[in-house]
Parts: C-alpha cells; structure tokens; sequence
C-alpha cells in the first residue's frame, strides 16, 4: 500500500476517525475528572472539533464521489518506509532512554543511513563515527551539556 | 525610543554578540541552500541549543538566521531552479533562465542587494509602527487579550483556503493540547493523567522541535532528496552587473519592499504570497511583461526585495500582539519563551531592549547575509550535494540532544519524537501544523482572557463588545469569518463549472 506527501487525498477518513477518537476520550477525561468550571472551556472546545471533523468526514465523501473517475497519478510512497522511518526514531528514543546517548546515537545513526537510507556500509561507518564524535566534543565537552547516560548507566 | 534603541545597539555591538550574529548568518545560508529545510526548521533545531546563551546573543543569531534564510534560498532558486525555502519560489521564474543563459552571477548579485535593500526598508518601517502598536497595547484588557487570541487563531486556521475545516480541526487540537496542566483561574491539574512532568502544561520548545524539525527530517528520509548546484559561472564581475542593476531598478525595490512589509504583516498569508505578489505586480507594471518569465532581472529583484521585507513586517503581529505572523515565527516565539518572555501584547511593554536589540540584530544581518553570501555562493551550492537520507538522521540526532539539553529532562526527548511523530501525520494527510502551534501558543491566553472577562462582568457577554478595540476585534473576526465561508464556496463552485 502507498501514499502520497502532503497531497488532499479525498476519502481519506482514518485521520478524522482517529482524531474524533482521541478527543471524544479527552472530553470523557475532563467529564470524569474535572469540576464544571475547570471542563468548561476545553468541553466547548472538544465539542466544537467534533463538529468540525463531521464537516471533514462529509467534505471528504463528497470530494471522493466527484474525483472518483479522475484521480491523478500521484508519485507514491510505500507505507512500509514511513513505518520503519517512524519506528527508527522510537526505537531512537527509548535508546536514549534507557542506554543514553551515547550509546544510541551511534547505533541509530547507522542503522538508518544503512538500511534506511541505503547507504554503502563503509561510508555509513565513518559518518556514525565522525557524527558521534563531533557531537560529544561540541556538546558534552565544549557546551558542558550532561548527555542523558539512560536508566541502565545512570 | 531613541534612548532604548541606543541600549540596545549597546548590547549588540559586543565581539561574543556580533560572533554569534555571524554564524546565524551562516548557519541561515546553509539551511536555506538546502530545499526543505529552511527558517523554521533552522530555529526550530537550534532553539534548544540557545538555552544558555545570554538572550541578546540568542535574538541575534535568530535574527542572523531569519534574514539569511532567503538569501540562501535564492541561490538554489537561481541556479538550480529548486527554491530553497517556499518564497522563493517566485525568484525562479526568472532568476533559472538567467542560469541557463550563462548570468548567474547577474541574477545572484541582484539578489544579495535587493534583499538587504528590502530588508532595511522593512525594518525602519517596523520601528516606525513599533512605538504606535505599543500604545494600542495598553488599551488591552482581558476581553480584548481574549478576542485577540481568537483572531489570531482563527486567521491562522483559515489561511489556507484549501484546508479551511483542516486548519480549523488543528486549532482545536492545539487548543485542547493548551489546556493540559495547572489551570491557574479556577485552579487544579487538568489532563495530566498524574504525571507530574504535565503539570506545568506541554512544553514549547519540544513540542515545536518535534513538529517542525523532526517531521521535516522524517520526510526528507522518507521521500529522499538529491539536488547538485553547477557554479561554474558565478564571478565576481557578473555580480557587480547585478548589484549596480539593483540600484537601477529602485522604484521596484521600493515597491517590492512595501508589499513584502504590508503582506508579511497579516498573519498567516506568508511570505510565498509577498514574493509572488511582487514579481505579478513588476510585471503588470512592465511594457513588456510577456518577457518576464525568460531571464529579466527585475523578476529576480521584485521577489527577493519583498522577501526580506516580510520578515519585519511578520514581526509586528509577533511582537506587538503574540500573534505568529508564519512557522517561522511560531518557533521564534519559543525562543522567546525559553528566554522569559511571555509572548503576549506585554511584550512589547516589558521587553522593548530586548526587541530592539532583535531589530537591529536583522537589520545587520540582512547586510552581512549579503556579504558572506556573495563570498560563499559556490561553497554552499556544494552543500545541496548531501543526499537528505544522510543529512536527515544527523539532524535528528542534533535536534534530540539539544531537546534534552533545556532542562535535562527525559520526558522532553519523548514529547519531541511524539510530536515528530504528530507532525511527520499532519503533513502526510495534509493537515496545516501552523493552527496547532498557534492554538498551543495561545491557547491560555485566551481562555484566562474568556474566563477573567466572565468573571468581571460576572457572566454578561456584552463585555466582548464593551469597548472600541473589542468592536474592531469582532469585526475582524467576523470579516476573516465571512472571507473564508465565501472562498470554500467559490472553490468547488469553480471546480463544477470547469468539469
């Protein structure tokens, strides 16, 4: 399955779902938990965007009756790369989280240029270490940042 | 005015202060030479990192970066007929065939002297206006703060005309996001889910990392780019042909220059909108204008002019009113706050040294970006080599230490990627991220200005129009209301009749 960047795709309504998902638990939140004059303003607000995404819902099923016999070709991405681009950066983070920085840049940095960017082998190595070694010197020794060492190292 | 603009000239003129002026300039060249990158995602990633600098030195380098951000672009508009950033997107209409015809050097020597050219201009007129908007300030009262609120949101949410319902979905969202935290009116953690890291609300300067920088970077890795500049005919003689070209055409950068400054001012319209407004106007004015569009000059003076000049006048809403004028903006915004400056119409009022000191920060970069630009122009053409899924990661990694480097909090790291994550979506299904920010940023201000408001007119909504600026603030808001109503359906109608 593809996609295309940044275009208006009609028929597009897992966002409006997904959306209307979260903030229909947002305004239960505030129900549950929150006295009336704290829930006032984001209840109205909550309802209000809700209003709003059944317009999308609607616009996006007109949208797609009207262009279904002439969709233009779009340039495609698989869905698959973008999965594993956003997973990298997880994976990313809860490195930095539990083996800090100094561990997970360098393993996140080449496995993306590797099998991300599909870059040679060598030439991704050599990034990785420049990469990690600028980073130390500028941050951790010239800025005196204190790089997170994770919960593991801490 | 005087007396405080001499202050802050004081600060700027320090070695440590002009040191970090002139890598914003250069660090404004290189994120705009590149296509995708730009302004925003420069502030954006460097924002954490100015954290422990003295705020003079902070603002100077932002505004480096801002004035350079253009020239930089021009360059790869020029010779590569890619823009750089989106407004100079107009710049390659003319300023490519100029390439193709062996002026390159014309067409960039134009460039680096109508931008400083439209730069200045911008900015003797902001501190022009700056004085008036500080006395409109202090006719503000929670009403009127509440009302601003809402016409900035609303402008920013409806400035897209083909995502009217999207901009206004992202404003909902955003101002849901605003509300998390300690609600300091009626008191009490609201949408914290017992974290304490939520209890002082979702922080700026991560969130604005994660939407700008991270999901840029995630979809340059994701789609991948590759661009490679030929500079082969970039001399300093063509230069000079461009430069005294420049001062030839005066009328068009004085005109350009007032456009750039008027259209940047409005919220949200952008800086595309200035440059392209410009070039069509030099056009119009032209007995040739069928010629433009084949390597004339002017068409390369009009846009870039106004291109810097909409950088002052995008000011005006940020520092008089709190209201981003654009993205880039919005992130300067975070810079302000990461310094102690409440975005807000007291801005201007408790910081006017500071602001000041910014002005003039752009003023001399605008000048300097011109210089080492003109010096530089081969060598940053060379960076456009580095493929994006090289250049991406390496930016990701920059921008989460410095994110971490604020308060060395784990949490802001997380907040970052998940906001990365939000962003990269909101690009893909098209959803305009500015709304979001903009809800985020004034998403407090205006619910204590709607809930102080009640308060003191214990529950009566008449206070909405109980005083002139409030009259003018619904008028406006009903106006961009109306605007954008009428413009969704103009489209689809003009969609059907050409079917």
């Amino acid at each position: 399955m593809n996609s295309s960047h940044g275009t208006n795709e009609p028929g597009r309504l897992l966002p409006v779902i997904v959306i209307a998902a979260v903030v229909a638990a947002y305004m239960l939140t505030g129900f549950f938990t929150l006295d009336a004059d704290q829930r006032r303003v984001p209840m109205l607000t909550g309802y209000l965007t809700l209003v709003l995404l059944v317009l999308e819902a609607f616009s996006n099923r007109f949208a797609r009756r009207r262009t279904r016999d002439k969709s233009p070709a779009t340039p495609s991405i698989p869905v698959s790369r973008e999965i594993l681009a956003l997973a990298y950066v997880a994976a990313l983070v809860m490195g930095i989280y539990f083996v800090g920085y100094l561990v997970a840049i360098p393993v996140y940095l080449f496995v993306s240029l590797v099998w991300l960017g599909s870059q040679p082998v060598r030439r991704s190595a050599i990034i990785t270490v420049t990469a990690s070694i600028a980073i130390y010197l500028i941050f951790q020794l010239t800025l005196s940042y204190r790089l997170f060492k994770g919960l593991l190292f801490s | 005015m005087l007396e405080i603009l001499l202050q802050a000239a004081g600060d700027l003129l320090s070695l440590q202060t002009m040191m970090f002026l002139l890598i914003g300039v250069l660090l404004g060249l290189v994120f705009g030479v590149i296509p995708g990158l730009g302004g925003t995602t420069a502030l954006a990633i460097l924002m954490p990192l100015t954290f422990g600098m003295r705020a003079i030195d902070a603002f100077a380098m932002s505004g480096a970066i801002m004035g350079a951000v253009g020239m930089g672009g021009a360059f790869t508009a020029i010779l590569l007929n890619a823009p750089g950033t989106a407004p100079n997107a107009a710049t390659c209409l003319d300023g490519y065939p100029m390439a193709t015809q062996g002026r390159a050097a014309e067409a960039i020597g134009a460039n680096a002297t109508a931008s400083p050219l439209g730069g200045l201009f911008g900015l003797f007129t902001l501190l022009l206006i700056l004085p008036l908007a500080k006395q409109l300030v202090l006719l503000f009262g929670p009403p009127e703060f509440f009302l601003l609120a809402v016409f900035g949101l609303v402008t920013i949410a409806l400035s897209d005309s083909a995502n009217l319902v999207r901009g206004l979905i992202a404003a909902g969202v955003g101002l849901m996001l605003a509300f998390i935290g300690y609600d300091d009116v009626s008191g009490g953690a609201r949408f914290t889910y017992g974290s304490d890291y939520l209890w002082d609300g979702i922080p700026l300067v991560p969130a604005l990392v994660g939407l700008f920088a991270i999901a840029e970077m995630l979809r340059i890795s994701i789609s991948g780019t590759s661009v490679a500049a030929d500079t082969s005919t970039v001399d300093l003689k063509g230069m000079m042909k461009g430069v005294r070209a420049t001062f030839r055409h005066w009328r068009i950068v004085l005109r350009s220059s007032i456009i750039g400054s008027v259209v940047g001012a409005v919220p949200g319209v952008g800086g595309t909108v200035a440059t392209f407004i410009a070039y069509s106007t030099t056009k119009k004015s032209d007995p040739d204008p069928d010629s433009f569009g084949t390597g004339r000059i002017e068409g390369v003076i009009a846009p870039e002019a106004a291109n810097n000049a909409k950088d002052s006048g995008a000011l005006l809403p940020t520092l008089a009113f709190g209201i981003p004028g654009g993205s880039e903006m919005a992130v300067f915004l975070g810079i302000l706050v990461l310094h102690g400056m409440q975005p807000g119409p007291t801005m201007l009022l408790n910081h006017e040294r500071e602001i000041y000191g910014l002005i003039l920060a752009l003023t001399f970069s605008a000048v300097f970006s011109a210089i080492v630009g003109l010096f530089l122009v081969r060598w940053l053409a060379m960076i456009t080599l580095v493929k994006g899924q090289i250049l991406a990661p390496l930016v990701i990694v920059v921008a989460m230490v410095g994110t971490y480097a604020i308060d060395s909090q784990p949490g802001d790291v997380i907040l970052t990627a998940v906001f990365g994550m939000l962003g990269y979506l909101m690009l893909r299904y098209n959803y305009p991220r500015l709304p979001l920010v903009i809800a985020l940023v004034l998403g407090a201000t205006a619910e204590r200005g709607f809930l102080q408001s009640m308060m003191i007119s214990h529950g009566d909504w008449s206070i909405f129009v109980g005083s002139p600026a409030s009259i003018i603030l619904v008028i406006l808001i009903s106006l961009t209301l109306a605007w954008a109503v009428v413009t969704g359906i103009k489209k689809p109608m003009k969609t059907v009749r050409g079917a």
